[in-house]
């Protein structure tokens, strides 16, 4: 019995030793699951299954190249058109008023699902009201009433949880006790992701200060880096933009000032190394392949659905799957010293709001309320 | 050929009215200078770049006599080009600049044969060069670039400050007129060398003539044609250099709609400085102000208001500006009239008791004195 014992005793410490040469000799007994051979993702490798008598219809509110959530949702879909080996068509719209037009020349193709990516909802209830026969799917649309249409599958990634986790990254890791948020319009939506951003600063760091401004609009980079020098100047390191193209501009003052900022949507970490801590993403594209996974499943059903971290809708680029650790590489050494710290702060955070000890404030149902 | 307009020494004591914006603007310039913190002022300075660029581009057209509403197509085609050259080439920064002021150049050449040789309706032209303008560069950088919405690359250098050597030592105002990348200096440059072109050579007054009335320019001798070529070159220049401070000088990277309606607001702002490059200057500064001031503003969680009114801060004072300037339309036309009615009194009173033609139209002010020749 002692024998066995001390096997494990050893076993224990060796696990230990080597997590800790894993993740820079740190006295934390944090392992990384990136680092961790056993736990790396494995790719499924099947050839592409032959369903393409069915067809999807996917517009996107906007052109691609926001580097977040319209790549994001088209990558979805390319993923579909890949793996599933189904018939996808991307329609990009130059903005608003444009979707109901491409809405409806995609409604005349009869796919077997059309879907919607942050069409206005008023643009919805009337197209998905007039083609009874037609299957939709929406995302990115916020109704103020719920809706019930049987033809429409209606899904809503909730991204407060993980920008808390965002959160309490940039409360551990700020220098200066002042961190800020960039947003695009100052609307429900994107208040979601910086109410729960703070608040999850402020659990790790009560005295810190929370700094907000908005663009007011979300393909203006240059006000967004003019903004974002003003937060840098008035004592911020490390700003989370959630505005859409004109964070790209938050982005590069944090590289041209070498502060510090968070990403939104997508993974950002790669586009300003050493200078994007991390990303709160939004799997657009996972909710995309669902959709459509939905239809060759034929489990497809009209409702609304809330996704959030729970379903791996939303979560950080440093999780398991994503595994971005470009900051680890090119942030500044003691930065990185922390990680393994900050990321069992976060592996904690996000046990307690998965375990609903910690409720994080939704700020789409407080503006609904 | 004296015209009514010329003939005006009672103009003097309303001259102060006249430069009331520039005393205006010139004392919240120096208030600004005194109380604001200085990174506020700087922002300030680089969003109002654009402004005095764009409103350069604007006037210069206006006064030869075409209404530029294509400023915003070609700020686009310059923040574009400026990215698209040095991705491509990798040269330093400044060709992009030169690359940027030539395409908008040639841009602007090209307009101003399709408005003179075709005789294409202004407004329409204009717009469908926006329209082009904006929708070529999406196509170019798919299709030579493969890339969506944002052309990006850590090779792009964006434009480095310059420090001035002996302006930056002065106290107070040297960190707010040093430190620039290139353009802003250029801006600067610009408003003098277009306010000398316009006011000081021959060249100006031809502009002039030809912007206040192209029929009797014509008939003095003015090369028409060639006046308003240069101006629409000129003018698109100008909004090159705007959009390439926008691309390579704030950042470095072209984002699809990052002109974002400046071109527009670059037309109001020479349209509220009555299209004269000096006070057109000092309005953008005042809207770069009102623009930089609305995020500090609004960041600042001591005063706890909402942030939309900050946003709003911008459109409203370009709102303000169209109705300060349609009062002064409407002011200036208030005293014309009196001051002809005070001039021509006695005459128009002959004319309405019957002395001269029963049925024709009051005469205009340019055909004042053919219209006397033929009464005597």
């Amino acid at each position: 019995m002692v024998l066995r014992k001390w096997i494990g005793m050893a076993a224990l410490a060796s696990s230990l030793l080597l997590a800790t040469s894993a993740v820079a000799a740190q006295d934390t007994a944090y392992v990384d699951p990136c680092l961790d051979a056993s736990m790396e993702a494995t790719e499924v490798a099947s050839p592409p299954a032959d369903n393409s008598d069915i067809s999807f219809t996917i517009i996107l509110p906007n052109p691609r190249g926001d580097r977040s959530f319209i790549d994001s949702a088209a990558g979805g879909a390319e993923r579909a058109i890949a793996e599933l080996g189904v018939e996808g068509t991307i329609v990009e719209t130059a903005g608003v008023q444009e979707h109901d037009a491409a809405i409806r020349r995609a409604v005349q193709d009869s796919p077997d699902l059309v879907i919607m990516i942050a069409v206005d909802a008023s643009t919805i209830e009337e197209i998905v009201d007039e083609f009874p026969d037609q299957n939709f799917a929406a995302q990115e649309t916020f109704f103020f009433e719920p809706v019930d249409f049987p033809n429409l599958a209606l899904t809503t990634i909730l991204t407060h949880e993980n920008s808390y986790l965002a959160g309490v990254a940039a409360g551990m890791l700020t220098r200066t006790g002042t961190v800020g948020s960039v947003g695009g319009l100052d609307t429900p939506g994107i208040n979601l992701f910086i109410v729960g951003f703070e608040e999850g600063v402020r659990s790790v760091c009560p005295d810190c200060q929370t700094l907000r401004s908005y663009v007011g609009d979300f393909s203006d980079p240059v006000t967004g880096k003019e903004q974002a020098l003003a937060l840098y100047e008035q004592g911020a390191d490390i700003l989370y933009q959630v505005a859409g193209r004109s964070g790209e501009g938050v982005l590069e003052a944090a590289a041209e000032t070498g502060n510090f900022a968070i990403g939104v949507d997508g993974n950002q970490d790669d586009l300003y190394p050493g200078n994007v801590i991390v990303s709160a993403m939004k799997r657009v594209d996972n909710a995309v392949f669902g959709f459509v996974q939905s239809v060759v499943d034929g489990s497809f059903e009209g409702g609304t659905q809330n996704y959030g971290m729970a379903e791996g809708y939303a979560g950080l680029s440093w999780d398991v799957g994503v595994c971005s650790r470009t900051f680890d590489e090119y942030g500044p050494e003691d930065m990185v010293a922390e990680l393994p710290a900050v990321r069992a702060a976060i592996d904690e955070a996000r046990a307690a709001i998965l375990a609903g000890d910690i409720v994080v404030t939704n700020a789409l149902e407080e503006a609904s309320s | 050929m004296t015209t009514i307009a010329a003939n005006s020494p009672t103009r003097q004591p309303n001259r102060w009215v006249r430069f009331l914006p520039i005393f205006i603007g010139i004392f919240f310039l120096v208030l600004a200078v005194a109380v604001l913190p200085p990174s506020l002022l700087q922002s300030s300075i680089r969003l109002a770049t654009p402004y005095t660029l764009g409103a350069l581009a604007s006037l210069i057209a206006s006064r030869a006599g075409v209404l530029n509403l294509a400023i915003e197509g070609k700020m686009v085609l310059g923040s574009f080009v400026a990215v698209a050259i040095l991705y491509r080439t990798g040269l330093d920064s400044s060709a992009g600049v030169l690359a940027a002021t030539l395409a908008g150049g040639l841009l602007g050449a090209v307009f101003s044969l399709l408005y003179l040789k075709l005789r294409i309706n202004l407004v329409i032209l204009a717009l469908a060069v926006n329209l082009f303008i904006e929708n070529i560069t999406v196509f170019f950088m798919r299709v030579s670039f493969g890339s969506f919405g944002t052309l990006a690359d850590p090779s792009i250098r964006g434009l480095s400050g310059i420090n001035l050597p002996l302006i930056a030592d002065i106290p107070v105002i040297g960190p707010l007129l040093s430190g620039y990348n290139i353009i802003v200096y250029i801006s600067w440059l610009m408003v003098i060398v277009v306010a000398i072109i316009l006011y000081r050579t021959q060249f100006g007054r031809h502009i002039r003539a030809v912007g206040e009335n192209i029929g009797a320019a014509e008939s003095v001798g003015i090369n028409v044609t060639r006046v308003q070529v240069f101006a629409l070159t000129l003018s698109g220049m100008l909004a090159g250099i705007a959009g390439a401070f926008l691309s390579i000088g704030v950042l470095s990277q072209y984002v699809e709609g990052m002109v974002d309606g400046r071109g527009w607001t670059a037309i109001v702002v020479a349209l509220f400085a009555f299209e004269r490059p000096i006070p057109a200057f000092l309005t953008a500064l005042f809207f770069g102000f009102s623009e930089a001031s609305s995020f500090y503003l609004q960041s600042r969680p001591e005063l706890s208001l909402p942030p939309d009114l900050f946003l709003a801060l911008p459109q409203l004072v370009t709102l303000g500006a169209l109705i300060a300037v349609a009062l002064r339309i409407r002011g200036n036309e208030i005293l014309q009239r009196r001051r002809f009615v005070s001039q021509f009194g006695h005459e128009l009173g002959k004319l309405r008791s019957g002395i001269v033609i029963g049925e024709r139209q009051p005469p205009k002010a340019i055909e004042a004195d053919t219209d006397e020749s033929e009464r005597e």
